[in-house]
């Protein structure tokens, strides 16, 4: 083997030992972010599944129609925000309700919410995105 | 005297041209200043398209876990959905995920056909200027738009700016 060819094959292993400690370090990188994105996706997920609620009853107000009371129900698994649910009023977005006592609403606990407006259909929305429905006329 | 002078330059002279071995050194650096270029030129293209790749991973790594990390729902109640007056409809968008959303860039398609982002007027909590959408919050999305039929079952699918989608049918609830 001549001289020359040495040196080229030297300079290839070199570059290569370089160029792969680079490749490897960033894919690892990739790998790691990726892996913790799909952490949290699982999670997300998984709370979801374990989120569940029912609206067992409405108190309406005969004086005021605008201080109606809703009262839940945590039947999932997951413990809820009673401060970041999203409460709809035939279909319209309620920007403030008042929540009863403590902020952390846990599983088979009944909690309830007032300052609800009159309507037919309520619909309440946990921060995980699931809901329930409550039919008044029903 | 200088006749030997000149008889030693013209032997040297001689003996350089009709040197073999001078010959195949100099062939033997030609050859080696070549193939180092070469292979230097190889190692510098290969580096440079194995840095293209790598960027690319890492910048496709990155949307994927955004990607990952987002999630939207759309929280209208699907019998009524309200269509006002001035026939602008409401969607709200609940960010589920656990990043941020810029409500600016959101993406409606209404029944097949996407909706301008000019007839799309997005707010959180009423504010319309800052509308980066923490984690649990609500964006209001209000549309003017004609596509919407009265009598029939509706479809709205919501994008977010990294491709996110949530899709609806939905009934309207005119004001």
């Amino acid at each position: 083997m001549g001289f020359e060819t040495s040196v080229v094959i030297a300079i290839f292993f070199v570059a290569a030992l370089i160029l792969g400690t680079s490749v490897y370090s960033s894919m690892s990188i990739s790998n790691a972010v990726i892996e913790e994105a799909t952490q949290s996706n699982y999670d997300l997920r998984l709370s979801k599944l374990h989120t569940n609620l029912e609206i067992t009853s409405i108190t309406l107000n005969s004086t005021d129609s605008e201080n109606n009371k809703v009262h839940m129900k945590n039947t999932g698994n997951e413990p809820l925000y009673i401060d970041r649910l999203t409460v709809l009023v035939d279909g319209e977005l309620v920007p403030d309700y008042s929540p009863d006592n403590s902020q952390v609403w846990t599983p088979r606990e009944k909690r309830t919410i007032s300052e609800i407006p009159d309507g037919d259909r309520i619909k309440i929305v946990t921060h995980n995105g699931i809901s329930a429905y409550y039919n008044i006329s029903t | 005297m200088n006749r030997t002078s000149t008889t030693n330059t013209n032997r040297f002279r001689y003996n350089l041209l009709e040197d073999e071995n001078a010959d195949i050194a100099m062939s033997h650096l030609i050859f080696f200043i070549a193939a180092v270029i070469i292979a230097m030129s190889i190692v510098a293209i290969v580096t440079v398209n194995v840095q293209n790749i790598t960027g690319a991973t890492t910048a496709g790594s990155q949307t994927l876990a955004d990607q990952l990390r987002t999630d939207i729902t759309i929280i209208n109640d699907p019998e009524m959905v309200i269509r006002d007056e001035d026939n602008n409809i409401t969607f709200y968008i609940k960010n589920t995920g656990s990043s941020e959303i810029n409500a600016q860039y959101m993406t409606i398609v209404l029944n097949g056909a996407m909706v301008s982002s000019n007839d799309i007027r997005p707010s959180i909590n009423g504010d319309t200027e800052h509308i980066m959408a923490q984690p649990g919050d609500v964006i209001v999305l209000e549309i003017s738009d004609n596509l919407v039929d009265d009598e029939r079952l509706n479809r709205v699918l919501i994008s977010t700016e990294n491709g996110k989608t949530a899709t609806m049918n939905f009934k309207l609830k005119n004001n």
